[in-house]
């Protein structure tokens, strides 16, 4: 056993971040799982989000950070950071980077404003997904590996082909463009793009993405402003397969209200009939909204009928995504249903039957609807909303690529 | 010592010593956060034998649960009655219930002390006889138990290993003076735990910290005392978040070279005072005041309010080449020193380690803290004064009354009924709200200048020994707390439940198990461990992985107690079915052993 030394201390208490977090993780993960997705309809949500709008994510608050991550990793390879130390050093640029973003204020998309050099998951963690999916990443490493390897990236190394002769060889993670500023880090930036940023950024997502509405959207960013929704958009200039996939969105997304409405109404009832609580303004608040749901699938009655009818066209689209059967008979019920009857669709006891049985089939023994210990861990909020399929985030996108000021 | 980089976080000082693991530990706190209560267990469990800092990645969810279950009942915490802050509803928070032990100040203002008294015990061999090696630790912080972000001193005491050093005797007497203002009854293990830790302190010599030439402690607020601040001095400093009038005139008639406290406590004070004071500064570390607590309409002392800047009470006296440094809980006000339970902890030595420059000037690479004074400026209206809202005032009139819980079986399921014997205090234009705390969808109006008596249908494992409370003032200010409530009438398998409800599948239970089985050896990569097992099941092989099946084998043999202690939870988790495959027959195997060795014995 080791010997026993005291290290009696005097010094200032640092918030432990680490522990802080350490909690959320556990009460978030001990209870119940995010529920925000009660009807399992993730899948088919994501897969649409992609093919719209690729390598975004609600999390990537900011454009700009396509741009600033790797000028940090490139740094770090021309300076040859040993794997042992890559991990340090990158949280201590990345710690800097939120300096230097610091004086735009709260609530700008600043990652870590708060946290600061604490934040658990820094900036490079939350794009690494999206620096691969545009293809500024070219190596298809996870993170880590990448720091074991940092230090031999990047430099030209001296090769003996068959003959003899010196050839050079380089593998690069990433492009040379656009080039480090030199005085990186040391002062104040903001998230306004240069051009050949903002043009280095549209060439990224076109070669990776050429068929996706958001490449498309690159060549005429200002178009997306002020549009609620990507089916909002002129369709003037749009190309067929980009009017066919916003077709789809749109119908999934109309569609999908109802039933996410028809859930929190019978987890509302529920809770009145066999916990006693008082549901009285959620209920009625939920109703309110399936009235206005059955006007919107009302007005649009024909485009949602011939969709709903050729359901197999939607799962062609969406084949590589690979959608459960579950899944997709679940959508194939509750879309018939909807667009037969959207009136009667609250009250139809078929539909309660089918969220009934969906929320068993995804959650056991955690299904609200079935087992009263589930239920009770509900907090009365109501839960879903329209799907928009990234869309606020890629119209912040946009919008910076607009203000750069490109002439294509 | 106390320059801005030298920093400590409290769950690195509260880590056992390289392979000892904790015995029992008491704590004060004036405001409790429940979640910060929830991470202490989790580092006295968790710790790699060899003493160096953990991976955090290894730290899952379902180990900190087992490290939480284990822990909950060794410790004793003190909290002043009516500052829990409202925790987000978690069933989780159960196992901290009999934790907790609300005190109130005897000379009628608050407990205020931020001290965590731990013993560590040598970690051994289960069939091993000696009595094993045993030390003590003391913390003493100007932080409470939450998880603020605010700047507070921490000093740490180890127990030395020689018959040098100081005594603590007086943070014995502190915590039997506490005992003694617990609001409500104590339980016995509470009552025997504070007896023997006080017992030890009153013979252990702690260490000092390095440049320290002696320690005094000082307890206020047991009992009427004279001020333990020095009477004359050449130079002194007060860092102090809250300062009054009163501690001028009273406390401290020495005049005082420097203040440094926050703008809006300076803002409070009459111009003789800040007269007195030679230079006046204000704490400006650019932290912004809590913007969401401003729209949620939170009262002025909620407790959930998050404090941020100058937290920190730090008295410092120069005369000649000696300072005296005094650290603790004790803000610069009269009432901390009149009324208020406190603790301050002198620290004497040369003023080249503890004195005003060691503390304020930077070196060359760091700056000092002196470059968060910035000079004060009088304001020249004056501002509003720092009176107790009636909200504030309600929510400890609320926390101090008599509540029990009765629980009750009701069929199938289970009710409790939350009592307070005396009638709830009559608060004009105030709305009242309770609810168990596992269950926030479930609210009851209460009326004012009844007793309680609400009921609440629940199940097993929701039942709840906290009860939350939102009081709402007709301007629509805000505060929310919890309330610790004994509960009668709890079935005794009433965590087992809690417990099968929140490790809940198999993969969660194979992890529950390895942290159990892990305890007392080194740490393995337990995810390492799960993943193997995963891919065995997938594929239809064998049950379990060797880690698991090794571990389970070797407990049998050395501790056949502790799987003993294993087989109902494992027979809950059968009939739901939650056991990985093949888990259910190899137990029964084990099991079998494990039972004969221990009636063997």
């Amino acid at each position: 056993m080791d010997a026993y030394v005291p290290e009696s201390s005097l010094g200032w208490l640092d918030l432990d971040a680490a522990a802080s977090e350490r909690v959320s993780t556990l009460l978030r993960s001990l209870e119940e799982p995010s529920t925000l997705d009660v009807l399992g309809l993730g899948t088919i949500r994501d897969a649409l989000s992609e093919m719209l709008c690729p390598g975004t994510s609600t999390i990537q608050t900011r454009l700009r950070y396509f741009i600033f991550l790797p000028w940090i990793f490139r740094r770090l390879e021309n300076e040859q950071v040993s794997p042992g130390d890559f991990a340090h050093r990158l949280r201590h640029d990345e710690a800097q980077l939120i300096d230097c973003l610091r004086h735009l204020g709260a609530n700008q998309g600043v990652i870590g404003y708060t946290a600061g050099r604490d934040l658990k998951r820094m900036p490079s963690e939350i794009y690494w997904g999206g620096l691969g999916a545009w293809g500024i990443r070219r190596l298809d490493l996870s993170l880590r590996e990448y720091g074991k390897r940092a230090s031999t990236l990047g430099r030209t190394r001296n090769e003996r082909d068959d003959d003899g002769d010196v050839t050079r060889q380089s593998v690069l993670m990433w492009s040379a463009d656009p080039p480090v500023p030199d005085d990186f880090l040391q002062s104040d930036i903001t998230y306004e793009l240069y051009p050949e940023e903002a043009r280095f950024l549209t060439d990224c997502i076109r070669r990776r993405h050429p068929d996706s509405l958001l490449a498309f959207l690159c060549g005429m960013p200002e178009i997306a402003n002020g549009v609620d929704y990507p089916w909002d958009l002129p369709t003037h200039g749009l190309p067929d397969h980009l009017k066919e996939m916003l077709r789809h969105a749109r119908c999934f997304s109309e569609l999908t209200v109802g039933p996410q409405l028809v859930y929190n109404l019978l987890l509302a009832q529920r809770a009145r009939n066999e916990l006693g609580w008082d549901t009285d303004d959620l209920e009625e608040d939920q109703r309110a909204r399936l009235g206005e749901w059955s006007r919107l699938i009302e007005d649009q009655i024909d485009v949602l009928h011939s969709w709903g009818a050729d359901l197999p066209e939607f799962w062609h689209v969406l084949a590589r995504y690979h959608i459960e059967n579950s899944t997709q008979s679940f959508v194939l019920e509750v879309v018939r249903r909807a667009v037969d009857d959207p009136v009667g669709f609250p009250d139809d006891p078929v539909v309660h039957t089918c969220i009934r049985d969906r929320e068993i089939r995804l959650k056991e023994k955690r299904a609200r609807l079935a087992h009263r210990v589930a239920l009770e861990n509900w907090n009365q909020e109501p839960v879903g909303g329209q799907l928009n399929y990234r869309w606020p985030v890629t119209q912040s996108y946009l919008a910076d690529i607009a203000a750069a000021g490109l002439l294509d | 010592m106390l320059q801005p980089t030298n920093r400590l976080t409290l769950i690195d000082a509260m880590r056992p010593p390289a392979a000892f693991r904790l015995e029992s530990a008491m704590a004060v706190t004036f405001t409790l956060d429940l979640r910060a209560l929830l991470a202490a267990p989790a580092v006295m469990a968790l710790t790699e034998s060899n003493g160096t800092a953990s991976d955090d990645n290894l730290h899952e969810p379902i180990e900190l649960l087992h490290a939480l279950r284990s822990h909950a009942n060794k410790i004793t915490v003190f909290s002043q009655v009516g500052e829990i802050s409202l925790p987000p509803s978690r069933r989780v928070f159960a196992f901290l219930e009999r934790a907790i032990v609300p005190v109130d100040a005897p000379l009628g203002g608050i407990v205020h002390p931020k001290v965590w008294v731990l013993r560590y015990e040598a970690v051994r061999e289960p069939t091993s006889s000696k009595q094993p090696q045993q030390r003590l630790r003391v913390l003493i912080a100007s932080r409470n138990l939450t998880f603020d972000a605010s700047w507070d001193t921490l000093v740490r005491l180890d127990e030395a290993t020689d018959a040098a050093g100081t005594l603590l005797g007086s943070i014995g007497e502190l915590f039997e003076g506490l005992f003694g203002a617990a609001v409500g009854s104590v339980s016995t293990s509470h009552r025997d735990r504070v007896l023997s830790l006080s017992a030890a302190l009153k013979t252990a010599f702690f260490a000092l910290p390095a440049g320290v030439d002696d320690l005094r402690t000082h307890v206020l607020g047991l009992s009427r005392k004279p001020s333990p601040l020095p009477g004359v001095a050449k130079r002194s400093l007060i860092i102090s978040p809250f300062v009054s009038d009163d501690f001028f005139t009273g406390v401290c008639p020495v005049p005082v070279s420097e203040l440094v406290s926050r703008p809006e406590s300076l803002e409070l004070l009459q111009s003789e005072t800040l007269d007195k004071v030679a230079r006046v500064y204000a704490f400006d570390d650019g932290s912004t005041p809590d913007v969401e607590a401003e729209q949620e309409g939170s009262s002025a002392k909620d407790p959930g309010r998050p404090l941020v800047g100058l937290h920190a009470k730090v008295f410092v006296f120069e005369e000649g080449d000696r300072a005296r440094l005094f650290l603790g809980s004790a803000n610069a006000t009269g009432a901390a020193f009149n009324k208020n339970v406190e603790i301050l902890l002198e620290l004497v030595g040369p003023a080249s380690v503890l004195g005003i420059d060691q503390l304020c000037e930077g070196t060359e690479d760091e700056p000092g803290l002196r470059a968060l004074f910035s000079l004060y400026a009088e304001p020249s209206t004056g501002s509003d004064s720092n009176e107790d809202q009636t909200i504030d005032r309600a929510r400890r009139l609320i926390a101090r009354l008599p509540f029990e819980g009765l629980v009750e079986e009701n069929g199938s399921e289970w009710s409790v009924t939350y009592l307070s014997h005396k009638p709830m205090p009559v608060l004009d234009g105030t709305e009242i709200y309770c609810w168990p705390l596992a269950i926030a969808g479930h609210r009851k109006r209460v009326t004012a200048g009844k007793s309680l008596k609400a009921r609440f249908e629940t199940s097993l494992e929701t039942i709840s020994g906290f009860l939350a409370f939102e009081l709402t003032g007709d301007d629509g200010t805000l505060t929310r707390f919890v309330v610790p409530v004994p509960l009668f009438g709890v079935p005794d398998h009433r965590e087992r439940f809690l417990l099968r409800a929140l490790v809940g599948n198999a993969e969660r239970f194979l992890r529950y198990l390895l942290a159990l089985l892990d305890e007392d050896w080194d740490q393995t990569d337990l995810s390492d461990s799960v993943e193997r097992v995963s891919d065995d099941g997938a594929a239809g092989g064998g049950p379990m992985s060797f880690p698991v099946l090794e571990k389970l084998l070797r407990t049998m043999r050395r501790d056949p107690k502790k799987l003993a202690g294993l087989h109902p939870l494992v027979s809950d988790l059968a009939d739901d079915e939650a056991l990985p495959p093949g888990f259910a027959e190899l137990w029964t195997m084990i099991y079998d052993v494990a039972i004969a060795g221990v009636v063997d014995r």
